[in-house]
């Protein structure tokens, strides 16, 4: 797997700085016009989205098929993009932590319950996406992947929206979807090995 | 004699195609051939063989095992039509990949090959030629100590010249009695200087697999007439073309048709020639 992952390394690189510059200008907007708490979000949904383009930039090169004869299973090359994933959103979520402790702490803003309220609404807004963006993009072409792409993100808000109704907490809202992000992420894995992973590679 | 790839009634359906019961054999120390026109099923064998595909049916092994295993690739060089790497990895950058992919990785011999092929190891693979990625695709699959290669059209969009060292190379590789190559190719003449027997795939199916040398050295073609082809005994024929002035007939034994008639002009038959007549010819 260490090679696969050092491959998609080599390939974020060469979009990073793009990435950087938009995270720059949608985070720096968003979190001015709202909160510094919505960069965290912006963080973990940024790089995330990242390791899934990576799925297509390896259909389009057709590496896919070069990964199938090197010394690793179908399984761990799958595995491969659903732990970049997580490392990518962990990333993401650290830096985006990070980014906005420094301006709250600087208003004297910072409180437990909002680190807490937008830390588990990045988790489960990354999760949720995640769990349905990795198999579509296995499985879907191109085109296709893009509709996935712009629907898991409104279905993942709907998620949480729709809990929010359910819940008057805000908190619990939060750490209930969070936990529902980490179930669906890891049902969307194990279906993904048991099913994806043995689809021909054309 | 030791089999260091063998394929058997290996089946796959599409709605449009099918690779039906192909079984050929791989023997150490040798080059296969495997030659048929476009659509045949030439990549589909390799591919399924490979379990990029699912097959339907038949067994494959590899170097005396049943399951491409971790370790069995690890032996196992594949060089696939076209290139398959990452237009934004260079050479030394994919060398890095291999080295963490491959346990047998011999990073020595990778930067020898990139040297003999004069590739450049820091620009981009996006700015290389067809000819190119393809030496590069050769020289990853040439520096994990492989005992077998599999390569598909391999030798396609090379210049003569580079072909040429390329099939040198394919031809010292199997000195060692332990290795094997299934090469699949257009250029037949490629395979009619290195391969030791020749696999022909049409429509799905193998119609012969045979040494090379039976089929350059029996093989042949009566040229003849419209009277002479009429004359012909019909179990002498393989397949026939009947050309602007003459007919063309294949057929497997070329002394024993020069005995039978004399006056036919039989000329050997080449594997293109062959290829040609079983796909485009008609059988009686």
């Amino acid at each position: 797997m260490k090679g696969l992952l050092l491959k998609d390394y080599y390939l974020i690189k060469s979009v990073l700085f793009i990435i950087a510059l938009i995270f720059a200008i949608i985070g720096g907007g968003i979190s001015f016009l709202t909160s510094p708490w919505a960069i965290c979000i912006i963080a973990t949904i940024m790089l995330g989205m990242i390791s899934v383009t990576t799925i297509n930039m390896d259909k389009t090169s057709g590496w896919r098929k070069a990964a199938c004869v090197l010394p690793v299973s179908k399984k761990t090359a799958l595995d491969s993009k659903y732990v970049l994933y997580l490392l990518l959103s962990g990333i993401g979520f650290t830096l985006g932590m990070v980014l906005s402790v420094i301006p709250s702490l600087m208003k004297n803003q910072l409180d437990l319950s909002t680190i807490l309220l937008f830390a588990s609404i990045s988790v489960a807004m990354a999760l949720l996406a995640g769990s349905i963006t990795i198999p579509c993009c296995f499985l879907l072409s191109e085109e296709k992947n893009m509709v996935s792409l712009l629907a898991a993100y409104p279905l993942s808000t709907f998620i949480i929206a729709g809990s929010a109704l359910l819940f008057e907490d805000k908190q619990i809202t939060c750490i209930i979807t969070a936990v529902l992000g980490i179930l669906f992420y890891a049902l969307s894995w194990i279906l993904a090995r048991k099913f994806i992973s043995y689809r021909d590679i054309t | 004699m030791n089999h260091a790839f063998m394929v058997s009634g290996l089946t796959k359906t599409y709605k449009d195609f099918t690779l039906d019961q192909v079984s050929f054999t791989v023997p150490s120390g040798s080059i296969v051939g495997l030659i048929g026109e476009n659509g045949a099923g030439k990549s589909t064998t390799i591919h399924t063989a490979l379990g990029l595909i699912q097959k339907d049916a038949g067994t494959v092994s590899f170097l005396g095992r049943e399951d491409l295993d971790n370790d069995t690739k690890e032996q196992v060089g594949v060089v696939f039509d076209g290139s398959n790497y990452p237009e934004v990895l260079s050479p030394k950058k994919l060398g890095r990949i291999m080295k963490n992919s491959y346990h047998s990785w011999d990073d020595q011999a990778y930067w020898d090959l990139l040297r003999q092929f004069s590739l450049p190891p820091d620009k981009q693979i996006k700015q290389f030629s067809k000819g190119m990625k393809m030496k590069l695709a050769i020289s990853v699959a040439f520096s994990h100590h492989s005992k077998l290669l599999i390569l598909d059209e391999a030798t396609s969009g090379l210049d003569p010249v580079i072909r040429d060292d390329i099939l040198d190379m394919l031809l010292d590789f199997v000195q060692d009695e332990e290795h094997a190559i299934l090469l699949s190719s257009h250029i037949t003449s490629d395979l009619e200087k290195v391969a030791d027997y020749i696999v022909f795939i049409h429509q799905g199916k193998v119609v012969f697999s045979k040494p090379k040398d039976e089929l350059l050295e029996q093989y042949g073609i009566i040229k003849c007439g419209a009277a002479q082809f009429d004359a012909l005994d019909k179990s002498d024929i393989i397949a026939y073309r009947k050309m602007d002035y003459e007919w063309q007939v294949l057929t497997a034994h070329r002394s024993q048709m020069q005995q039978k008639y004399p006056k036919a002009m039989i000329v050997p038959a080449t594997l293109d020639e062959i290829m040609l007549l079983y796909v485009k010819g008609e059988t009686k």
